[in-house]
């Protein structure tokens, strides 16, 4: 056996938060796993995991006051999706999918999981810095959207002509994920915001923890990034817990401040109507 | 009653270019008219055109080697979509539609219309500067999208904002119109190129004659637009001949001749598959 590092697991005791959410709002990002014993990871891994299964999630957000979800495809399930389909088939009106199928799947997989929820395709920098782009091309004729995963400005800026290129609305991981450190007047934050502006893409208020400096919410040096977005195009943010927050080395974030955060993040009752309501349902088809 | 001004019609004798065009090649911007008992036009016309039914445009695409196209709603017939029934009816598949239905448009009458290839609903500044963006968000809802026709640079900066609001990808008309004495750096160009390399919009190289300062083909001062184009987004590039040409400034082009310009416009025949086979099969839901 593969003598791979383990993932943190999770905050279980997180609390209720003292924000509450409007009615049908929406976590566009978090990742389940398993439970292996039905849906096994593939061999080439980067880590082992406990069993994650959608009944976890959903406890979650009970708690949170969460109503709806998208589940992204994580790395540790590799290009598999029967997982995804069985999750989002199970729970047709709460939960939709993006998955990372490899470009040699079949049209009928791909119709099997059009069938069961899954409007999206997610390409990771992490995983490929290649981008196939007519397999996206193929996808997106079939409705589908592309989520874009970056994790710095050179990612940032070698990705932003195919992200131009693509056909259809695009998704942009975790606000771009730019180092907090420089602030937001950055060319890789500033080809975000373009990105927003000129209406081709929606941005993922999520993963705070994961550019910011901070140790712990409320992460204060993201706020300015959160800010300048919210200034841009309300009508294109979407929000995610990203829940298990696999691969997060420092001290693991309760979820609750996910929600709380956004008292300050988004301080209207119109702008959290729009970013946790509208712009999910309208974008994942809920 | 005032008789209305007559247009020129096109050049009805088209030569047959020596430019083969790629198998299944696509005019994107063409526009029927009459015959005028079965099919009028709308009484309040700012002129008046000949009769140029669909089997007329059908022989003039054999002739040219153009196998399918997409019909645009004309201002001249109001919301009638009868005459698409009827070109559909005798050639179906062959035709998509771009048609210019209102907010009073019933939902029978956008699927009667979608039912004829309707994929886009065309906003022509022209007609009026406001825009019914919650008809435009309906019609997206459908699956459409937005033809946008707007005249250089004024009528361009004043629609900007609605367009980049506006969900999905866009088409854009006639090149965005440019300006050729201000070049590629014109306003009205640059908005153009900005919507196209962003993703958001497709752009028509199309009606020259309308733009250009020259008076005949080839018009050569709106190369350097499609050469800008070409480098920049050539997966976004649409091609259209604008047949009849109504109200077109200056000389009637020879569509023969309009067809071999493209060898000029497009040299590299990949190229050419793109702008006439690809992207358009792609936007407009041919069978690529």
């Amino acid at each position: 056996m593969a003598d791979r590092p383990r993932l943190t697991p999770p905050v279980a005791a997180t609390g209720t938060p003292k924000l509450k959410l409007p009615a049908g709002a929406c976590d566009t990002h978090f990742h389940i796993y398993g439970p292996q014993a039905k849906f096994p990871l593939p061999a080439q891994r980067p880590y082992d995991t406990d069993d994650l299964p959608v009944e976890a999630l959903l406890a979650l957000h009970a708690r949170l006051g969460v109503a709806r979800g998208v589940i992204v495809q994580s790395m540790l399930h590799g290009n598999t999706f029967d997982y995804l389909i069985d999750a989002c088939s199970r729970f047709p009106d709460r939960l939709r999918g993006v998955a990372m199928p490899a470009a040699d799947v079949s049209d009928a997989d791909l119709a099997r999981m059009e069938k069961a929820g899954i409007v999206a395709h997610r390409v990771a920098y992490r995983w490929s810095s290649t981008v196939d782009e007519r397999f996206l091309a193929r996808l997106v004729e079939r409705g589908w959207h592309i989520q874009y995963w970056v994790r710095s400005e050179a990612e940032m800026l070698d990705w932003l002509p195919i992200m131009k290129r693509t056909h259809g609305p695009i998704v942009i991981d975790h606000m771009g994920w730019q180092d907090a450190a420089n602030g937001p007047d950055t060319a890789g934050f500033r080809a975000v915001v373009d990105l927003l502006a000129s209406g081709k893409a929606y941005v993922k208020l999520s993963g705070p923890y994961r550019f910011s400096r901070a140790p712990r919410a409320p992460w204060p040096d993201v706020l300015p990034f959160v800010r300048k977005l919210v200034a841009t195009a309300p009508e294109r943010l979407l929000w995610g817990t990203d829940w298990p927050h696999p691969d997060h080395h420092g001290e693991m974030p309760n979820d609750a401040d996910f929600v709380d955060v956004l008292a300050d993040w988004l301080p209207t009752e119109a702008l959290r109507q729009q970013v946790l309501v509208d712009n999910p349902a309208r974008l994942f088809r809920f | 009653m005032t008789a209305l001004r007559l247009v020129r019609p096109p050049d009805l004798a088209p030569r047959r270019p020596r430019l083969a065009l790629p198998a299944g090649a696509i005019d994107c911007h063409c526009h029927t008219f009459g015959p005028p008992d079965r099919f009028p036009l709308i009484p309040d016309r700012l002129f008046d055109i000949g009769n140029h039914p669909i089997e007329q445009l059908v022989a003039l695409h054999d002739r040219l080697g153009l196998q399918r196209a997409v019909i645009v709603q004309s201002v001249l017939h109001g919301p009638s979509y009868a005459y698409m029934q009827d070109a559909n009816a005798k050639y179906p598949g062959r035709f998509r539609y771009i048609a210019m239905p209102t907010a009073a448009t019933s939902d029978a009458d956008l699927a009667g219309m979608e039912a004829c290839g309707a994929v886009g609903i065309r906003v022509a500044y022209r007609g009026s500067p406001h825009v019914d963006e919650r008809l435009l968000a309906k019609l997206v809802e459908r699956g459409w999208h937005v033809q946008f026709w707007y005249r250089g640079a004024e009528e361009a900066t004043n629609w900007l904002p609605i367009i980049r609001r506006t969900p999905g990808e866009h088409i854009i008309d006639h090149l965005g119109w440019p300006d050729p004495a201000e070049g590629i750096d014109g306003t009205a160009f640059r908005i153009a190129l900005d919507l196209v390399t962003s993703g958001r919009a497709y752009v028509k190289l199309s009606g020259p004659g309308r733009y250009s300062r020259e008076d005949r083909l080839p018009w050569r001062d709106v190369l350097p637009f499609i050469r800008k184009l070409a480098a920049e987004a050539p997966e976004r590039l649409l091609w259209g001949s604008d047949w009849p040409h109504a109200d077109l400034p200056g000389e009637m082009p020879n569509d023969g001749d309009l067809v071999d310009l493209i060898a000029e416009w497009l040299p590299d025949e990949k190229l050419r598959q793109l702008v006439l086979v690809e992207n358009p099969a792609r936007k407009f839901g041919f069978p690529a």
